[in-house]
């Protein structure tokens, strides 16, 4: 087996749902050693969430907690608890960083905030994502995904042209959790920012990470026009920067760039028709600007005698930037991704073979391993406890008894 | 700059636009000295383009786009049409960590600065490279273009109504954040890997496949039930309610979500107990998603009467998770913005500053980053010649006046 360029790294994950488990998956697809705590019986929520094979629930086959847990080992353990929390300390020892996504006041209340943790262990990296960040007025404030795009100026600005109706339809949200998944990531690069500060100097700090900010960190451009010019961004066509690139064939939609060093293969991928050939569309701004009103509705009249595929193949034919708006099933089949090795297929217990996408970066030297299946509730129980922190079966047996684990 | 987490790390950095210029803006404010390479002979695309932000002060050149990208970061200028150029880049590579670059594939290996090429050179070298689709496979050749990559990767699919059309996806510049971000991690690991073995790598970069990595719930579905997933609006599957309802004022919306009975009791509070609420449909929760249009409709009749920031803070103070859906401008206004000091002033050598927002890295001991300005194009010449790389002032100057520091 190949090194793996985060071997040797310990991580504790006490999270539920998607952001601190996503910040984990991250870490553990890399080889860290990722320990994931969940709570006695119920484990982690997303285990309810699902999706589930036939739409049986069931806590060991929930698509979106088998896709966020690959590779850590799964322990269960009650922090309420004050046995629960001893053991707790025991693993806190044990690792260089926490992630957690609790509310604010949850370690707190346990005896467990920053500072205690730091005693504990003062090499320690603990991660915090909540919506709104440990700090500020709003830090006790209850989130969530939805909340985390609107608060960031993210579902303001999220361009939905065609069904664009001010007056009818709200602000949209990015589809699925993705400030969830973004928190996660943008945690990850702060845990390892502050694994190399420990690295240099010895001492473990405090990430305290804001989904809000995460989110908004996309922004960058619209805050800059805010403080540069007093732009305001509406929900108005006229502040768009570019016309959509989103064409309806007749079966689907694509996007395609047409940029002016396109427009000649465009106007043969049409087969050259006659209205295309005007003149005054051979100059950048003849084309781009004094007449793009009047092509793009030749345009998309000519794509919606097409289908999707036909398109796709005239265009590449003429080497033009083109992709299909592609669903899941499309994705699924997609040749490119399966030439990269995009997809992986996962072998797990309980849930069998899955097929869900795989590494965000290739790495050369350490490339991604198959990735082990989510752990099963509280699945290595022994080998952690036993194991790793020596207890003996008569203590392991008093705490399952108790409800501990 | 002392405990900064990649002080002494050095990035040699060929990005352009977005995708890259992010990463490598990231690696600048974690401490790393990041040098772009630019050239007279080719301005750099913002600089090219009418942003806003632009200033015209003679003799300034202060560019709106390219300093939310940019700060933090020094440059130098080589023409690299010069075999001189080339052979000065070679020569600064022994000195580097991190080479970054978003060019089309094969031109580095064409200037003889592909992977295998640096790695002769300096052979703990990590190289990222960014694209599309890929270096390798059947669209290696393709532009990047956002919407495009939306497309292929499915966000777009999935991203609007219910009852309307797929989306480009998120604001200017989501698919782009969302694969710096995979980057920036991917090279923090990469990093992690060299400090323990002395081992470079190869990072290859799909921005199609990080945000696919980023986004997988439409796969995940489909992946287990077979099903494609539609779009969901502001709507989700499981929670109800779960919406964004119109305030008072002039496209003002706030964003309600309602995960168990306690909350739905707390909304109902915060709303003031109106008679409806007492509705069979609204008992439990399989009610309230069966009866979820009824129910936004009817929560609608309260919000309208408040505006949004104001519906937020009464909705939270009851425990509500809710958010005003905010406009640029708000955001750039809020208080907690504000006080998490997110905003940040940034200051130019001759003491005019631009206001920007910070990156999300808020470490309680090493800060929240190392800011300092956007370069103008060479402002670091002599620095990087002379001092890094120990060329004598009149060879710069020769080289200079040759047009190969140009």
């Amino acid at each position: 087996m190949n090194a793996q360029a985060l071997s040797g790294l310990k991580v504790l994950e006490y999270g539920e749902f998607i952001a601190a488990p996503y910040c984990g998956k991250l870490l553990a697809d890399l080889g860290a050693d990722v320990i994931k705590v969940e709570k006695p019986g119920t484990g982690d929520r997303a285990r309810e969430n699902g999706p589930f094979p036939q739409d049986q629930p069931h806590p060991e086959k929930s698509g979106l907690f088998l896709y966020l847990n690959t590779n850590k080992r799964g322990v269960t353990l009650d922090l309420k608890k004050a046995a629960g929390r001893k053991v707790f300390q025991e693993l806190v020892k044990w690792a260089d960083v926490l992630i957690e996504n609790n509310p604010r006041q949850d370690l707190p209340k346990l005896g467990l905030d920053y500072s205690a943790l730091h005693e504990i262990n003062p090499k320690l990296v603990v991660t915090s994502i909540t919506y709104f960040g440990h700090t500020g007025p709003y830090r006790d404030y209850k989130g969530c995904d939805l909340v985390a795009n609107h608060v960031s100026v993210e579902a303001f600005l999220n361009p939905c042209y065609e069904v664009y109706n001010e007056d009818l339809n709200p602000p949209m949200k990015l589809p699925g959790h993705s400030g969830d998944f973004l928190s996660g990531v943008i945690a990850a690069i702060n845990t390892m920012s502050a694994v190399f500060v420990v690295q240099q100097t010895g001492a473990g700090q405090h990430v305290d990470l804001s989904e809000q900010e995460a989110v908004a960190s996309i922004i960058c451009h619209e805050v800059g026009d805010y403080f540069d010019a007093g732009i305001t961004y509406l929900r108005d066509r006229k502040y768009r920067w570019e016309e959509s690139p989103k064409y309806p064939c007749s079966d689907g939609f694509i996007m395609m760039n047409i940029p002016f060093q396109f427009w000649e293969g465009v106007v043969r991928m049409m087969d050259s028709p006659e209205w295309a050939q005007n003149p005054e569309y051979k100059t950048p701004v003849g084309l781009l600007h004094d007449h793009w009103k009047e092509i793009q509705p030749r345009l998309i009249a000519w794509f919606k005698q097409h289908t999707c595929a036909e398109v796709v193949k005239r265009a590449q034919a003429q080497r033009l930037d083109i992709a299909i708006v592609a669903s899941a099933k499309e994705m699924s089949e997609n040749k490119m991704f399966e030439e990269r090795g995009f997809f992986v297929e996962i072998d797990h217990k309980k849930a069998g073979r899955l097929k869900f996408p795989g590494a965000p970066c290739k790495f050369s030297a350490t490339p991604a391993q198959t990735p082990h299946g989510a752990p099963l509730l509280g699945e290595n129980n022994t080998a952690v406890y036993s194991g790793m922190l020596g207890f003996k079966p008569t203590k392991i047996q008093k705490l399952q008894e108790s409800g501990v684990i | 700059m002392q405990k900064m987490a990649l002080k002494n790390i050095k990035v040699l950095d060929f990005t352009q636009v977005r995708v890259g210029p992010q990463i490598t803006q990231w690696l600048a404010v974690m401490g790393a000295e990041v040098i772009r390479l630019e050239t007279k002979f080719r301005p750099e695309s913002f600089k090219m383009t009418n942003n806003p932000g632009n200033l015209t002060t003679p003799g300034k050149y202060r560019v709106g786009y390219f300093a939310s990208l940019n700060y933090s970061k020094e440059s130098i200028t080589l023409n690299m049409r010069n075999p001189k150029a080339l052979e000065l880049v070679k020569e600064l590579v022994k000195y580097i960590d991190i080479v970054a670059e978003n060019f089309r594939t094969g031109v580095m290996e064409k200037w003889g600065l592909g992977y295998n090429d640096l790695k002769k050179i300096n052979p703990g070298i990590i190289l990222i490279s960014a694209s599309g689709f890929g270096r390798t496979g059947p669209m290696k050749d393709e532009p990047a273009y956002a919407p495009v990559i939306d497309g292929f990767s499915g966000y777009s699919y999935v991203n609007g109504y219910p009852d309307g059309e797929p989306a480009e996806a998120g604001a200017r510049g989501f698919s782009d954040s969302i694969a710096a971000y995979q980057g920036v991690f991917a090279i923090m690991a990469a990093l992690y890997h060299r400090s323990k073995t002395g081992e470079g790598q190869f990072l290859d970069l799909s921005m199609s496949e990080a945000d696919v990595a980023l986004g997988p719930e439409a796969l995940i579905e489909y992946a287990v039930t077979g099903r494609v997933q539609g779009r969901l609006g502001n709507s989700d599957k499981h929670l109800a309610p779960h919406n964004v309802y119109r305030c008072l004022g002039e496209d003002n919306w706030v964003a309600i979500a309602v995960s168990n009975d306690k909350e739905w009791k707390d909304l109902c509070k915060a709303m003031g107990n109106p008679k409806w609420i007492k509705d069979a449909r609204f008992a439990d929760a399989a009610g309230r998603r069966a009866h979820k249009d009824e129910l936004d409709a009817l929560i609608e009749t309260w919000t309208v009467k408040h505006e949004h920031r104001e519906a937020m803070q009464i909705l939270q103070s009851a425990g509500v998770i809710a958010g005003a859906s905010l406009k640029v401008q708000e955001f750039c206004q809020d208080p907690h913005i504000k006080e998490r000091g997110f905003l940040i002033d940034i200051e130019y050598p001759d003491k005019s500053t631009i206001r920007r927002s910070a990156l999300p890295l808020n470490l309680s001991v090493t800060g929240k980053g190392n800011y300092t300005h956007p370069p103008e194009a060479g402002e670091n010449n002599q620095y990087v010649f002379g001092k890094i790389m120990g060329l004598a002032d009149e060879k710069i100057k020769e080289l200079e006046k040759e047009q190969v520091i140009y």
